[in-house]
């Protein structure tokens, strides 16, 4: 049961690969069959010149290691080539990994970014994908190597002497076995070690992302110490690899001299017994030296692929994660409203945990081009209703109408395109802040005329101060956009929203970081554009609220 | 010359090394039977081809020895060359994660976390993988090489002239490969850190980048990243390839013509037929460390360039390092600091970046007990003003007093032990609400928690959550609404109860009845401290001592409200507009 659900890993994991799985097989085969290839032939020669020794006669003997030398040569360059392309293929299929798990990081429920922490993507971004795609770039090859590497020269030795063969066979399956049994501890801890690597990434993030407090408050030391404790654990864990490891090592060595001693037995009984020549056992003693190690290999590399397997499944849970529905399905019965009603909030409950609900039975009719402001108590629900106009949770009751389009008629995305929305905490994106207006529109720079972005952050008021960066629209706010003033970043914000044009504007607390000048200017633009959309917003200050056409008090 | 602080791998690596000792024991002794073993097997052919009788008791006894001792060997060898890397990696990781947290404030600021993130893990097990394979491999190649040479040497000198003749042109080879693999594994890995932060950017962002629809295009974004790593990655592949592909047939040309040798020999009776087949076997064996050894330059410029990485990491200057005073507020909190002023700036200059200057000569004088405000637009430089304060970047010119002595007197950590901040960008730890409120100070009781939780009136709150200070606030907080969380970060300062108390637009998220309980407590906790506050809305500050009026860099204006309001001049124009749309 458990070997099935292993093997079923590991052939969804080659399935990513696509159409370019039979290429990369195809080069794990030549290459193996080189690398044998090239060892037998280094074998041919050793027989031609021990025999040559023997014998005491070296006629033909340049012409015939000449031969073998080439073959060699072309064995070998059959292998690297192999390996080159497979490990391009490889490399192809880890890029295609990467694009998965990110594509899919952006497709999770918003729920899902709220209970869990950025360094656990981050954490199977670079650390599961880098030690899965191990498989691609080396684990699989390695162990598909030592399988075919063991037949091929399995062959020859069989033609020298297969008595002697199935001996030293049965020697190498029993090590076989011994090593078999790691596979399981191996993965086990492959699991723990991917789990350690999270907690500290988590813990570095908290650290990279606590900067500010860090420096003013004396937590530096207990952010250093959690990094330090998951840092240990960590350590531990690695510890325990190695022992395994360690231990798979001993016993290979005690094979490979048990191997060493069988065959020195096994060939002395058999020469003295006349069955072979020592020219012939001398070949078959390198043939069976590579034969032993790939036999070996075998049981190394299998409990290594196990343990890079962990990482494996937990891509593969992570990939089959619960997206975000294309629908919200809902129960709920959809009623008719009115054409100038944009925005229909019907009987809406929501809670965040069960038995406290932040909204219940919430009514909210808002007609086209109207202005309303939502306010209340922080804490009162105002920027979860905000969330859920957004689509960020299914509704528990009731219904929400926007422009017509439900739950029913429409997919989340579609609902999510009639609203712009402007943040409580405006986030700015690394990259120029032309490209972060353009975002508005959901598409690049270059795909947006910069009259457009330059208009729309003209009407959001930042037209101004942007043109005094030195770099202008080209200017990337540095992380979390220190180069920036809040205000400075919200209006950005609002720009962005501006250019997306849609019917519905949804402002969080969009003034709340701006001065007195700037919000003037913003709600003079807000006003500008609430003229032809419909406008909502969450606030708190009177100035705001003074604009709307009608207050709702949460 | 600059003198360079002890680097960080040879200090680590060195102070493991006697780990790495014992692995090289270990394989010598491994190396050793191995030796042994095939020089017995030679015996052994040898005496079986004159025809003396084998008995194979004996030679079972002399091999189980050893097997065990080879066993045994073995099992230390390889555990020994993990345990160090591990050692070095844990080392490694936190002495930087310690380094790290006294990097200066602006290094975050142009090293993105993307690329410190991946450091911690991608960089970290390349560099792992040096301690654990590449360096022992390479000493117990050079071990092999050794002991089966001297070997050789006793058989004839002759051999070891003709096996090491190809190399100096491997060596040669192997060179140059290494050194172009560099350079692409370099791209390679800086690609890679774009990747981490891109996806760190995209994560952050999640919510605008739902409700803009921005799948496609953050997938597009990354997606070119990737596709640039692949792209490194198979070049670096190729030339490493054509590494291999040399290595492997120049190694084998100098053992088939010592093969010829050693025939030659024979047949001229100077070595015998057992000779040769033991020395074919030690052939095979000293080959492939041969090659290695040469060609270890690839793997280990490979392995440094994510070394180096981390190196620059770690030789990144602490900011205690820009700060070298030493001054604790024991030694200033004087009488005569008093009169001299809590806080004194004389003609401070400062920018971020060298093309745009943001502060352009700044003078002020805070009395001890006062409250100030700065007011002005946004962008105008109030916020900077606050981070230099409390030392998070530093002047560019000029001079800065606090308590009467200049900052670079100060022990940073005294100096900012002196402000209780409540920033802009309020940061939460993904811990308990108390554990949040607690980092204002050490050993905090829950009553102090508590109390300082009333003061900023988010006690009440709190005691609805469902654990209450317990409550998990989640990654920055995304649990708790701004205004919560900016109320918590007030608790946090109320607790740290320094000196002077830094309020950099403390109240922006929260709705106006609140905000005014807040203000009550602020001038409740100001009593007896010294007060800045950095404010867009002057109906906060009206009260303040004296109001700094910032304007493009400058102070424009200072006075009480009611002077600047006389005054008619920006404050009165910025004042007009607010109370104008307030009560409109």
């Amino acid at each position: 049961m458990k070997d099935k659900e292993k093997k079923h890993l590991l052939r969804w994991f080659l399935g990513l690969m696509e159409d370019r799985l039979p290429i990369y097989l195809f080069c794990i085969l030549i290459s193996s069959m080189g690398t044998a290839f090239s060892k037998i032939a280094n074998a041919w020669i050793v027989e031609s010149v021990v025999s040559a020794a023997q014998s005491r006669n070296p006629d033909g003997l340049l012409i015939r290691i000449l031969i073998q030398f080439l073959a060699f040569v072309s064995g070998w360059c059959l292998w690297r080539m192999g390996i080159m392309h497979y490990n391009i293929e490889g490399r192809i299929g880890t890029a295609k990994l990467e694009k998965r798990v990110f594509a899919k990081a952006m497709r999770l429920p918003y729920s899902y970014y709220e209970q869990h922490h950025s360094g656990d993507f981050i954490s199977k971004l670079i650390y599961d994908t880098e030690r899965a795609s191990d498989i691609y770039s080396s684990r699989l090859r390695r162990l598909l190597a030592a399988i075919i590497g063991a037949v091929v020269y399995l062959l020859p030795m069989m033609y020298y002497s297969p008595q002697l063969t199935l001996c030293l066979l049965l020697i190498s399956v029993v090590t076989f076995l011994v090593n078999h049994y790691f596979a399981h501890p191996m993965k086990q801890a492959g699991k723990e070690l991917a789990q350690n690597n999270v907690g500290m990434i988590e813990a570095m993030t908290n650290i990279l992302s606590g900067v500010e407090l860090v420096k003013t408050y004396a937590v530096g030391e207990k952010l250093l110490q959690s990094f330090g404790k998951e840092n240990q654990q960590y350590f531990t864990t690695q510890k325990k690899v190695n022992r395994i490891s360690a231990t798979l090592s001993g016993l290979n060595n005690l094979f490979d001299l048990l191997g060493t001693l069988a065959f020195l037995g096994l060939g002395v009984w058999f020469v003295s017994r006349n069955k072979i020549t020592l020219g012939m056992l001398s070949a078959i003693y390198t043939l069976y030296g590579p034969f032993h190690y790939a036999f070996m290999d075998i049981g190394r590399y299998f409990p290594e692929l196990m343990n890079c397997l962990a990482n494996v499944e937990n891509l593969y849970d992570f990939l089959q994660l619960d997206e975000e529905p294309g629908h919200y399905i809902t129960q709920s019965n959809y009623e008719e409203v009115a054409a100038e009603i944009e925005v229909d909030i019907n009987n809406v409950s929501f809670g965040y945990t069960e038995g406290k609900e932040v909204l219940s039975d919430f009514h909210m009719q808002i007609a086209r081009g109207q202005c309303v402001a939502i306010v209340g108590e922080s804490g009162s629900g105002k920027s979860t209703l905000a969330k859920l106009l957004l689509g960020f949770y299914p509704l528990q009751k009731g219904t929400i109408n926007i422009c017509g389009k439900n739950g029913r008629n429409s997919t989340i995305e579609e609902m999510r395109d009639l609203i712009a929305y402007v943040p409580q905490e405006p986030y700015l994106y690394e990259v120029s802040i032309a490209e972060n207006i353009a975002y508005g529109r959901g598409k690049k720079t270059q795909e947006v005329a910069r009259e457009d972005i330059v208009n729309a952050a003209k009407i959001a008021n930042a037209h101004e101060f942007i043109m005094r960066l030195p770099k202008g629209y080209d200017t990337i706010p540095g992380e979390s956009g220190n180069t920036l003033s809040g205000g400075e970043r919200q209006r950005i914000a609002i720009a962005r929203a501006v250019l997306k044009n849609a019917p519905i504007l949804l402002l969080d607390e969009a003034t709340s970081a701006l001065d007195n000048e700037s919000e003037r200017l913003v709600n003079k633009a807000i006003n500008r554009i609430s003229r032809n959309h419909t406008t909502i917003i969450i606030a708190h200050r009177p100035s705001t609220i003074a604009m709307a056409d009608k207050v709702v008090r949460l | 010359m600059v003198i360079k602080k002890k680097k960080l791998f040879y200090d680590i690596g060195i102070r493991y090394v006697w780990i790495l000792c014992i692995y090289v024991v270990m394989s010598i002794s491994l190396n050793e039977i191995v030796v042994r073993g095939n020089d017995y097997i030679a015996q052994v052919t040898d005496s079986m081809l004159t025809g003396k009788p084998v008995v194979l008791q004996n030679i079972l006894i002399q091999m189980s020895g050893m097997i065990i001792v080879g066993t045994v060997a073995a099992y230390f060898a390889d555990l020994s060359r993990k345990y160090y890397s591990s050692l070095v990696q844990r080392e490694v990781r936190g002495r930087l994660a310690e380094h790290l947290l006294h990097l200066p404030y602006s290094y975050f600021d142009e090293k993105g976390s993307g690329s410190i993130l991946t450091r911690f893990s991608s960089d970290i097990g390349e560099a792992g993988n040096f301690f654990s394979d590449i360096l022992p491999d390479l000493l117990v190649d050079i071990v092999t090489v050794g002991t089966i040479t001297a070997y050789f040497i006793q058989m004839d000198i002759r051999l070891i002239v003709i096996l090491f003749a190809s190399y100096p042109v491997m060596l040669l080879v192997a060179d140059r490969l290494s050194k172009k693999l560099a350079v692409i594994l370099r791209k390679f890995r800086t690609t890679m850190d774009d990747r981490t932060q891109i996806a760190y950017d995209a994560i952050q962002g999640i919510a605008i980048g739902k409700s803009y629809n921005l799948y496609h295009v953050m997938c597009a974004r990354i997606n070119a990243a990737i596709d640039k790593i692949a792209d490194h990655g198979c070049k670096s592949t190729r030339i490493s390839s054509m590494g291999w592909l040399l290595k492997g047939v120049i190694t084998t040309i100098p053992v088939v013509v010592c093969y010829f040798f050693a025939l030659f020999e024979v047949i001229s009776n100077r070595i015998s037929v057992g000779e040769l087949l033991a020395f074919t076997i030690l052939l095979s064996r000293v080959n492939r460390p041969l090659g290695n050894v040469m060609f270890c330059m690839n793997d280990i410029r490979a392995s440094k360039v994510a070394m180096d990485r981390l190196e620059t990491l770690y030789q990144a200057k602490k900011e205690e390092e820009a700060f070298k005073g030493k001054c604790t507020r024991d030694e200033v909190e004087l009488p005569d600091a008093e009169c001299k002023g809590a806080i004194v700036w004389k003609n401070v200059h400062f920018s971020y970046s060298a093309d745009r200057e943001v502060l352009k000569g700044i003078s002020f004088q805070i009395k001890k007990g006062q409250m100030v405000a700065f007011a002005g637009g946004s962008g105008e430089g109030k916020s900077t003003i606050a981070r230099l304060l409390y030392g998070l970047y530093r002047k560019e010119s000029g001079s800065y007093q606090l308590f009467g002595k200049d900052v670079e007197q100060w022990s940073l950590r005294e100096w900012r032990d002196c402000f209780s901040v409540v920033s802009q960008n309020v940061f939460l730890l993904p811990q308990s609400v108390a554990e949040n409120v607690a980092c204002g100070k050490e050993g905090a009781a829950r009553e102090e928690i508590e109390e300082a939780c009333r003061a900023a009136d988010i006690h009440d709150f709190i005691m609805r959550l469902p654990q209450g200070y317990d409550t998990q606030v989640g990654e920055r907080g995304v649990k708790l609404s701004g205004g919560q969380r900016q109320r918590i970060s007030i608790a946090r300062a109320f607790l740290k109860n320094a000196p002077i108390l830094l309020l950099d637009e403390p109240t922006s998220a929260i709705d106006t009845e609140t905000e005014a309980e807040i203000q009550k407590a602020i001038t409740r906790v100001a009593r007896d401290k010294t007060v800045i506050v950095i404010a867009h809305r002057l109906s906060t500050i009206q009260n303040a001592d004296c109001i700094y009026v910032v304007e493009n860099g400058a102070i424009a204006e200072s006075g009480t409200h009611r002077e600047l309001l006389a005054r008619n001049g920006i404050y009165a124009g910025l004042y007009g507009k607010e109370v104008g749309v307030d009560e409109r």
